[in-house]
C-alpha cells in the first residue's frame, strides 16, 4: 500500500516573527526524512503542526492527496505521533497506561505484552510512571510504534535519554517500519545516527 | 491488529472514565482536600454567627451551597491542567475517539470524585444545620443536579485557561457568571422548601439547566481545548 | 450589501471607511444626546406617580440598551469569527468590551441611583433583572480578564470568543426576567404589544437619547476598533505608511 504526506510551503509565526518559513517536501512511502535545528528552533512545533494539533497560518498538510483539515480523522488514524514529553500519567503504572491507551484505540490487548517484551519492560510494568527512569519512561512511550499499526510516524527526539541496547532496538524498529513501506518525519539533535534518510530539514 | 476497525464510543468513554478514577483513586488528596475544607468551613460557620435554631436553619441552605461551590473550584482547575502539562492532551485529541466524548468522560469521572462525596457528606452538614430529615432530601436533590451542572460548567472554564499557570482566579471569574443561578436555584429551593412552598418548580430548573449545560459544554470544552493546546 | 461587508473584512478597507464615518456618527450622536436630555429633563411633564425623579429614565434606559446590544453585537462578532474566520470580527470585540462594560456599570449605577426613591433600596439582592444585569458586567470583565491573561494572540482571540457566545444566553435572560419572574423592575415600556406604554412627550426624548447614544457608541467603537485593526496591522505596508505619516 503506497500513501504520500505532501507539505506545501507551511508557514508558522511566532509573535511577529516566523519559527519557519515556506518549508515543502513530499513524503512517499519508505522514506524518511529529519528535522535537526538547536533547541527552541521550532522542531516541535512543526512535528506538531504535521500531526494536526496546530493550524499553519499559511501552508497546506496533504495526506494521500487530500488536505488534512477536511479529513483529519482518516489522516490520525494513519499516523503515529511520539511527542518528546510522555503523554503517560506519572501515578499509573506502564501497564495501566498501556491499557488505557488499548481501550481507547481498540487495539488487541496481547499487543501489550509483545510491545513489553520486545523493550524490556515487563519487569517494571507494575511500577508507577514516577518512579522509572528517564529511559525507562522514553521507552514506554515508545511502545506506541508497537501497539499501532500506523503508516505515518511522527517522532519527536525519540532516542533521547535511551542507551546504546535501547537504541538499537529502536533502530530496529525503525528499519522494519520503513522497510515495510512506513513513512517517518524524525526530529533529533544527532542527524548522523540515521544516514538511510532521504532528507534533512535543517531550523535555525 | 486492531480489534476491529470501528471503535466503539462506549469503549472509549469507559477507557476515559476509568483512568480518570483511577487518578483519583491513586491521589486521594485531590478528592479529599476539598471536602475537607467543605466540612470544615460549614461545620465553623455556627461557632462565629448567632447559633440559634431559627438563624441557622434559615442561613444553612446558602452556606452550604456556597461552600460547595467554593470547594468545587478548588479542584476545577487541575481538570486538564494535568493533561496538559504530561502531555496526556495530545494523544487524547490525536485518538480516534470523539473529544467532547472524552471531555464529557472526564467531567463525569470530575463529578464523581468531587460532587458525589459532597452530596455523600451532605446530611451530617445538613444535621449541623438543624435540618429536618425532609429538607435534607431537597438538599441532596438540589445538590445532585446543581454539582452535575457544575462540573459541566466549570470545565468551560478549565478548558478555556489551560495554557495559563495559576489560572484559578481566572477560571473562577470566568464560571461565576454561569453559576450563579445554579447558586441561586439551589438555595433558594431549600429556603422555599422549608418556608413551606412547593419545590419542584426549582428542580426543575435545575435539571433543565443540567441538561442545557451538558448539551453545550463538552462541545465548548473541545474546541477550547484543541485551541489550548496550539 | 455582500460586496460592502466582504470588503469590510479588509483591515486596510475598514480602516478608510471608519475613518470617514467617526464624524457623521459622533456628530449625529452628540446632537442627539443634547436634544434629548434637555427634551427630556426640562420639557417633559413630570410624571403623575414619580415626579421630576423617573427623569433618570433619559441616561438609565439607554445605558441598559446599550449594554445588552454591545454584547449582542460581539457575540455576533464572536460568531463571524469563529465561524467564518473573518479576523476583523475579533478586532471589533476588543473595541466593544470595554464601552459595553462602562455601559453596564452605568445602568447598573443609574439603576441603583433611581431605585433608592422609587423601591426604597439602593439594590435587590433576590431581582432578576438586577442580577443578570451584574452577571453581565462579570461576564465582561472575565472576557478582558481572559485577553489579558493569554500572551499568544491567536489563541485569545479565539478562546475569549467561545467565552462570549457562552455568555450570550445571559441576554435574553435579562430581556425577559421581567417576564418570566416577579421582579421590583418594571416590565417592558416600550417593546410591547399595543405600542408603547409612555406618554409621547415623554417617549420622542427618550427615543432620541437612546438613539443618539447608539450613534455616539458606535463612533467610539469605530475608534477603538480602528486603533485595534492597526495595532494587529502594524507590520504590514499599508500601516507602516500610514504610520509614518501618509494620509490614507
Amino acid at each position: 500500500m503506497s500513501n504520500q504526506l505532501a507539505i506545501n510551503n507551511l508557514t508558522l509565526f511566532r509573535g511577529a516573527k516566523y519559527l519557519f518559513k515556506d518549508i515543502s517536501f513530499v513524503l512517499s512511502s519508505g522514506d524518511l526524512i529529519l528535522i535537526t535545528g538547536p533547541n527552541g528552533s521550532g522542531k516541535t512545533t512543526m512535528l506538531r503542526t504535521i500531526a494536526g494539533l496546530l493550524e499553519p497560518e499559511i501552508g497546506d498538510i496533504s495526506w494521500d492527496q487530500k488536505s488534512i483539515s477536511n479529513n483529519r480523522q482518516t489522516y490520525h488514524k494513519n499516523i503515529s505521533f511520539i511527542s518528546h514529553i510522555h503523554g503517560l500519567k506519572d501515578s499509573l503504572s506502564i501497564i495501566e497506561n498501556l491499557r488505557f491507551e488499548a481501550n481507547l484505540h481498540n487495539y488487541c490487548l496481547d499487543k501489550i505484552d509483545e510491545a513489553l517484551d520486545k523493550l524490556s519492560l515487563q519487569p517494571i510494568k507494575d511500577i508507577p510512571f514516577k518512579h522509572l527512569s528517564a529511559g525507562q519512561k522514553r521507552r514506554a512511550s515508545l511502545t506506541r510504534l508497537i501497539l499501532k499499526d500506523s503508516a505515518l510516524w511522527l517522532l519527536d527526539e525519540p532516542t533521547s535519554n535511551l542507551d546504546t541496547n535501547a537504541h538499537n532496538i529502536f533502530k530496529e524498529l525503525l528499519n522494519e517500519h520503513i522497510y515495510n513501506n512506513g513513512l517517518c518525519v524524525l526530529a533529533t539533535h544527532h542527524p548522523d545516527a540515521f544516514d538511510e534518510c532521504k532528507s534533512i530539514i535543517e531550523l535555525t | 491488529m486492531n480489534k476491529s476497525n470501528n471503535t466503539s464510543l462506549l469503549s472509549g468513554f469507559n477507557a476515559m472514565f476509568r483512568r480518570d478514577c483511577l487518578q483519583y483513586i491513586k491521589n486521594p488528596s485531590q478528592l479529599l482536600n476539598p471536602l475537607i475544607f467543605f466540612v470544615m468551613i460549614t461545620a465553623a460557620f455556627p461557632f462565629a454567627v448567632d447559633s440559634s435554631k431559627l438563624q441557622l436553619t434559615q442561613i444553612g441552605p446558602g452556606i452550604i451551597w456556597i461552600m460547595a461551590i467554593l470547594s468545587y473550584l478548588l479542584t476545577l482547575q487541575h481538570l486538564y491542567l494535568d493533561d496538559a502539562d504530561d502531555g496526556c492532551l495530545d494523544y487524547i485529541i490525536l485518538s480516534p475517539q470523539p473529544l467532547p466524548l472524552l471531555v464529557l468522560a472526564k467531567i463525569c469521572a470530575h463529578w464523581i470524585s468531587s460532587g458525589l462525596p459532597l452530596i455523600i457528606i451532605s446530611p451530617i452538614i445538613g444535621i449541623i444545620y438543624q435540618m429536618q430529615v425532609d429538607t435534607i432530601l431537597v438538599m441532596i436533590a438540589t445538590l445532585f443536579f446543581g454539582t452535575f451542572a457544575l462540573s459541566l460548567i466549570g470545565s468551560i472554564g478549565a478548558s478555556l485557561t489551560i495554557s495559563i499557570n495559576n489560572s484559578n482566579i481566572l477560571v473562577s471569574l470566568l464560571v461565576l457568571p454561569i453559576m450563579i443561578p445554579i447558586l441561586i436555584f439551589g438555595a433558594r429551593t431549600i429556603g422555599l422548601y422549608q418556608a413551606g412552598t412547593t419545590t419542584i418548580s426549582g428542580l426543575y430548573f435545575m435539571s433543565a439547566y443540567c441538561m442545557f449545560a451538558l448539551s453545550f459544554s463538552p462541545f465548548a470544552s473541545a474546541a477550547a481545548l484543541k485551541i489550548g493546546s496550539e | 450589501m455582500w460586496t460592502f461587508l466582504h470588503k469590510m473584512a479588509s483591515p486596510r478597507y475598514f480602516y478608510s471607511i471608519a475613518t470617514s464615518l467617526i464624524p457623521w456618527f459622533l456628530v449625529s450622536g452628540l446632537i442627539l444626546m443634547v436634544a434629548g436630555l434637555i427634551n427630556g429633563l426640562f420639557y417633559a411633564p413630570p410624571d403623575y406617580q414619580q415626579g421630576d425623579a423617573f427623569r433618570i429614565i433619559y441616561v438609565h434606559v439607554p445605558s441598559a440598551y446599550i449594554s445588552m446590544m454591545a454584547y449582542s453585537l460581539m457575540a455576533f462578532a464572536a460568531f463571524v469569527a469563529l465561524i467564518w474566520r473573518i479576523k476583523i470580527a475579533h478586532a471589533v470585540i476588543v473595541g466593544a468590551a470595554p464601552l459595553g462594560a462602562w455601559f453596564t456599570f452605568l445602568a447598573l449605577l443609574t439603576g441603583s441611583i433611581w431605585g433608592r426613591p422609587m423601591w426604597g433600596t439602593w439594590w435587590e439582592w433576590g431581582d432578576p433583572r438586577l442580577t443578570s444585569e451584574l452577571l453581565m458586567l462579570f461576564l465582561y470583565l472575565g472576557y478582558m480578564a481572559l485577553r489579558a491573561s493569554l500572551p499568544n494572540l491567536a489563541q485569545a482571540d479565539k478562546l475569549s470568543a467561545i467565552l462570549i457566545l457562552i455568555g450570550a444566553i445571559n441576554i435574553p435572560i435579562i430581556h425577559f426576567s421581567v417576564e418570566w419572574w416577579t421582579s421590583l423592575h418594571q416590565g417592558p415600556t416600550l417593546l410591547k404589544a399595543g405600542g408603547p406604554a409612555i406618554d409621547s412627550l415623554m417617549l420622542y426624548p427618550l427615543l432620541a437619547m437612546i438613539i443618539g447614544t447608539t450613534l455616539y457608541f458606535g463612533s467610539l467603537l469605530l475608534v477603538r476598533t480602528k486603533a485595534e485593526v492597526l495595532n494587529r496591522e502594524k507590520n504590514s505596508r499599508w500601516a507602516k505608511k500610514m504610520l509614518s505619516g501618509d494620509q490614507l
